[in-house]
């Protein structure tokens, strides 16, 4: 399903993109009055212009709907095993490393770590 | 942590969606789940929550980067709340993982800069977004690490 707003600037706002975000942020209040499962199934289109005729309409943004998606234990296995066949150890030798000073914190690494994190708690 | 309405893993992905809202911020593609199984046994289904990390973007370029994994109590098992200005690098970033627990004597720690590590407080999404527009709105006058 999906929802366009179109918004009018007041003559007196500049079109600055800090008054886009205000109107998002405005919409989002609105849509809190609906329920969840509504709010889950629309995406957004919010376009907002300016009332003079000179100018597009300003796409501004798309609200993207969450994914979730249900994960079984061989997947994370799947996971764990792309990691060691990408470094050559196993995610097991994170943490070590890391503490070492072996492996700098990047947001891939810490990637593992956190799928390292869930793997422990299935299977600790 | 998460209001009481607030009580399965469920709740817990509109809260999420519900704080990245109001935050008046933008995640391009969107947020994203996976539930994992909780335990090796079949017949239980209990799933654990996994947040994939996401790029939150603010009005001014600067953007939150960060995941978390919460257990079926939703206590957090792991998380990463990275600011950084819009140029990339790093304002500070909050962290709950292994590694630095014989230091810390704790999981939880905030980076300062990319040299400076210390213990803090454990935080959630809301509180670790709100951090960030505090700085987003008191840039350079605030940082967390002044108070930590």
């Amino acid at each position: 399903m999906k929802m366009t707003i179109e918004m009018q600037l007041k003559p007196e706002e500049r079109p600055r993109v800090e008054d886009a975000w205000e109107h998002l942020r405005d919409l989002h209040e609105v849509l809190e009055a609906r329920t969840k499962e509504v709010a889950r199934l629309l995406t957004f289109h919010v376009v907002i212009s300016r009332p003079t005729i000179e100018e597009p309409v300003i796409p501004i943004a798309k609200v993207q709907p969450t994914r979730i998606v249900r994960r079984s234990r061989d997947e994370l296995q799947e996971e764990l095993e792309r990691f060691e066949t990408a470094y050559g150890f196993s995610t097991a030798e994170l943490i070590p490393r890391l503490r070492a000073g072996e492996m700098e914190e990047t947001l891939d690494v810490r990637r593992w770590v956190s799928l390292r994190a869930i793997h422990n708690r299935i299977n600790p | 942590m998460p209001p009481d309405w607030v009580l399965t893993a469920e709740d817990y992905t509109l809260w999420v969606e519900r704080v990245v809202a109001h935050s008046g911020g933008f995640v391009p593609g969107g947020l994203a789940f996976n539930f994992w199984p909780a335990t090796t046994d079949e017949e239980n289904d209990s799933q654990v929550l996994d947040l994939l990390p996401c790029r939150l973007f603010f009005h001014d370029g600067s953007f939150l980067d960060f995941s978390l994994q919460v257990d079926t109590d939703l206590s957090h098992i792991d998380y990463r709340f990275h600011y950084a200005p819009s140029g990339g690098g790093m304002f500070w970033r909050k962290d709950m993982h292994h590694g630095h627990e014989d230091d810390d004597g704790q999981l939880f720690h905030i980076h300062c800069s990319v040299d400076e590590r210390r213990p803090y407080d454990e935080v959630d999404v809301e509180e670790a977004i709100g951090e960030a527009l505090q700085q987003l709105w008191h840039h350079p006058t605030y940082h967390p690490c002044n108070d930590a």
